[in-house]
């Protein structure tokens, strides 16, 4: 599907705007600022998404799949380290280590999730006056690639490339703290660009 | 020795003594086939178990029932021969515990049991299984020896 550079731009506004709020989200949990990077939003083959991920590096991942008058999927990706951080913001000192699964530390991870899902969704759908319901945030901690392959293959159910939106989640000049990405497959997209059409600019 | 990166939905084949390593299996299956004699080896990455999984069928490489038998032929062109060749598999694990929907609640379970059906049809034997769990793992053939080893977060190496 080709989109026109007005229908780009917009894109980009909205998936800015999302991140933006979702950052916030997690800068209110972190008790410190997080900002995002540039985003990068492109409709890439499956593959190259799966490249562009450090494949082995274990990372903390939260996935939630957007429903309602959009459909897409959210993956947000934290290195570990930052992940550990958070949890001894949440929880204090004493927990932290991410290794074990424990359910204090997953569910401390899962909260945080819930809030930055909800906060990037809620700017979508009161930009576009549309209904955005996110499911439930499921946590995993293991190799990245492991952890989004998940979502590749959902979206190879229906064709080949998926519109896809990338962001940094940046602590302090420069420190990466992790990702967000959102996926979408291209009758979603099209579905999307409908409603973007319609919204005022 | 060379190291050759396999992608998600893709394979590589070589009779040349080379690394063939796919990186972070999670649902997928990887899916090593080797032939001790002739020491044709190949690695296939699949996402889905059948052709039928999908509205977009042109990559043979991505699903297990299409793979596996293109994957045979060119390791067949390579000099490999069918009752030689035997199989080993990765992956197919579960790695969130909320799967939103039924179709792929169960996506690694189906891809490890398309693959085995998909190498009995094809007169194949599989010689180990490192599959299901919860855990991501990396998987390398070396084609010197046919040798298989899984890599997991926790687990460590393992030869398989």
């Amino acid at each position: 599907m080709e989109l026109k550079k007005a229908q780009r731009e917009t894109l980009k506004k909205l998936a800015d705007m999302g991140a933006t709020n979702a950052a916030s989200a997690l800068s209110m949990m972190m008790q410190e600022p997080v900002t995002i990077s540039v985003p990068h939003q492109d409709v890439y083959p499956l593959t190259r998404i799966y490249q562009q991920l450090e494949g082995e590096q274990e990372v903390v991942g939260i996935y939630s799949k957007l429903s309602g008058d959009m459909t897409a999927t959210i993956m947000i990706i934290f290195k570990k380290d930052h992940a550990g951080n958070l949890v001894r913001v949440l929880l204090g000192d004493a927990v932290g280590r991410i290794s074990a699964m424990e359910e204090m530390t997953i569910s401390a991870i899962q909260e945080t999730g819930n809030h930055m899902i909800s906060a990037f969704s809620n700017a979508l759908a009161d930009y576009l006056g549309i209904r955005v319901i996110p499911s439930p945030p499921g946590v995993g901690v293991d190799m990245a690639g492991a952890l989004v392959d998940y979502t590749i293959i959902e979206l190879g159910m229906a064709g080949e490339v998926a519109y896809f939106f990338h962001t940094d989640l940046l602590i302090e000049p420069g420190a990466l703290m992790g990702h967000l990405f959102l996926f979408m497959d291209s009758e979603s997209m099209e579905k999307l660009i409908e409603k973007l059409d319609r919204v005022k600019r | 020795m060379e190291t050759i990166k396999v992608g998600i939905a893709d394979y590589r084949v070589s009779r040349d003594p080379v690394n063939i390593v796919t990186v972070g299996l999670g649902s997928c299956v990887g899916i090593a086939l080797y032939d001790p004699v002739s020491k044709v080896g190949a690695l296939i990455h699949i996402m889905l178990p059948r052709s039928t999984d999908s509205n977009s069928r042109e990559n043979k490489a991505k699903f297990a029932d299409t793979a596996i038998p293109l994957v045979l032929e060119e390791m067949e062109r390579l000099g490999a021969r069918r009752e030689n060749i035997v199989a080993k598999l990765a992956g197919g694990a579960k790695m969130f515990s909320i799967m939103t929907t039924e179709q792929i609640k169960h996506i690694g379970e189906r891809n490890v049991i398309a693959a085995a059906e998909t190498l009995k049809a094809e007169g194949v034997r599989i010689a180990s299984m490192e599959t299901g769990g919860s855990v991501g793992r990396t998987m390398e053939l070396d084609t010197s020896s046919g040798r298989v080893r899984v890599r997991s977060v926790g687990a460590g190496v393992k030869e398989i």
